[in-house]
């Protein structure tokens, strides 16, 4: 009896103990649990930082981003300003302007008129007679031109020279590249009726490429093929 | 106590023979030595030597308490140790209950971590968006830098003769005769054309010759007939006034525009001007 209330004594001990600590256990364990901050682990941490990280160079990538926009929105305004410019030339181009042609003199014959004196004509003669030629030419100098001269010679039915160096010129005009101008001439008869006008060489004066207020010459011989015009 | 007390601490006084014999020998030595601690024994063997006396002498104790003091005192110690073991071990078991009980949390679970991992997704989600802002932005800098080089070359194509185009649609200076007014082609007779273009003259000068020179071009801007227009034979044209001078063609300009191009005066000192037109000269057209 004695013996037995004993061990029992123990195993009611042994089991109190193991009660307390069990209860101390999961009493401590539930504290442990509900006052765990996740914020001070390691795995948080590092989870935090790699955000950080990650915003930090968001941030710097927007800034960049910012500056890139502003270069973007500069060239953008730069471009939009010289379309305008361009666009302006363009038109100034069209309407005044024309491409040069490589294979033509700077002054290209478009024709030819031997005019007579309209009044030799109207009045039946009497007094000397006068020609008037007539020779439209096309700027192909690439310029403004602002005068010209044309050379031709008379060149009689037999193939005779007959004046060798007359000049028709138009002077004091604005003749925009691509538009043609008549220059003109007063040329006294010396038994010219039949015979031939030829342009041999050309003078123009343009606008200057060095100095656009200023004129330089430019001057061309014209080949066989040069339009010519008989005289009546 | 009191009789176990010189036993202990005072060998001298212990009635044992053995130990006697020994303070006989040699009183400086320590009780717990013997004979055998004198031969240079290395230090190990001494000390389990040592141990295996101090128990010796413990078994003596403990077998000469007649009256139970050192047991009580060991129930006392006993006790004590025990209430100490009973706290190192609740606190022992709190302790790893608690961090257990930390542990057990699972930190990706959290809605701490969880917020932080969305924190985390929406931030590479800019971080992407910003990249491709970036890249975006650098496409458009190309964009425009090779609309800008285009624009230049197509630019330099027109450049040189824009630049003189512009300039001969310029006056060349403040003109000194200024065309107010370009009246109707009259006949004078079958071969004869005028056209009267009214001046004012700008110059604080009395001219003595004045002239306008013209073109007359057609609806293509071809120039079909160019001269110059002069005042009346011996006209002089006041300062601030007004004077007329007349083309003088063969044939009718109809059908033509009429442009003045330049201007040429003369003073009586024979101080002379010559200067172009701009493009925002009066015309006519016919």
């Amino acid at each position: 009896m004695k013996k037995g209330s004993r061990s029992r004594r123990i195993i009611g001990l042994v089991a109190a103990i193991i009660a307390v600590l069990a209860v101390t256990f999961a009493v401590t364990f539930v504290i442990g649990r509900v006052t765990k901050d996740p914020t001070t682990d390691q795995t948080y941490i590092a989870l935090a930082q790699k955000t950080k990280k990650v915003k930090d160079e968001t941030a710097e990538n927007r800034k960049k981003t910012k500056d890139l926009t502003e270069q973007r929105d500069d060239l953008r305004a730069r471009a939009v300003a010289q379309q305008k410019q361009l666009d302006e030339d363009k038109k100034l181009y069209q309407q005044y302007g024309a491409d040069v042609q490589a294979d033509k003199p700077g002054l290209i014959v478009e024709s030819i008129s031997p005019d007579i004196d309209p009044w030799y004509t109207e009045l039946g003669g009497g007094f000397d007679l006068y020609y008037y030629p007539k020779i439209t030419v096309r700027n192909n100098t690439g310029h403004v031109m602002f005068g010209a001269y044309v050379h031709y010679q008379i060149i009689g039915k037999d193939g005779a020279v007959l004046d060798g160096d007359e000049s028709a010129y138009a002077s004091n005009v604005i003749v925009y590249p691509g538009k043609t101008v008549v220059v003109g001439d007063m040329l006294k008869d010396a038994g010219f009726s039949g015979a031939t006008i030829k342009p041999t060489k050309y003078e123009a004066s343009v606008s200057s490429t060095k100095n656009p207020d200023s004129a330089e010459g430019v001057d061309g011989q014209y080949a066989d093929d040069v339009k010519t015009a008989v005289i009546p | 106590m009191s009789d176990q007390q010189p036993q202990r601490n005072n060998p001298k006084a212990t009635k044992t023979p053995k130990v006697q014999d020994r303070q006989l020998d040699n009183t400086q030595w320590h009780p717990f030595l013997r004979e055998r601690d004198l031969q240079g024994r290395y230090f190990p063997g001494r000390l389990f030597d040592s141990i295996g006396d101090a128990f010796t002498a413990a078994r003596s104790m403990i077998s000469r308490d007649e009256n139970g003091i050192i047991a009580r005192y060991f129930v006392v110690v006993a006790r004590l140790l025990v209430v100490v073991a009973c706290i190192a071990a609740l606190i022992g078991t709190g302790f790893a209950g608690w961090n257990l009980g930390g542990r057990s949390v699972v930190v990706q679970e959290s809605p701490q971590y969880r917020k932080e991992a969305e924190n985390l997704k929406w931030a590479n989600s800019d971080l992407e968006e910003s990249k491709q802002d970036i890249d975006n932005r650098q496409q458009q800098l190309r964009e425009a830098g090779s609309q800008v080089d285009q624009l230049k070359r197509d630019q330099e194509k027109y450049g040189q003769l824009i630049q003189e185009i512009k300039q001969a649609q310029q006056q060349s200076q403040t003109p000194m005769l200024t065309v107010t007014a370009i009246g109707d082609i009259s006949q004078q007779s079958t071969f004869s054309y005028h056209v009267p273009i009214t001046v004012h003259n700008n110059s604080q000068n009395t001219l003595t010759f004045f002239e306008v020179y013209y073109e007359t071009v057609d609806a293509d801007q071809n120039i079909v007939d160019s001269g110059y227009a002069l005042g009346s034979s011996g006209a002089t044209c006041e300062p601030n006034a007004d004077c007329v001078v007349k083309t003088y063609g063969n044939y009718s300009p109809a059908g033509t525009r009429i442009i003045p191009t330049y201007w040429s005066i003369n003073t009586a000192n024979s101080d002379s001007q010559y200067g172009r037109y701009g493009a925002d000269v009066m015309t006519k057209q016919f």
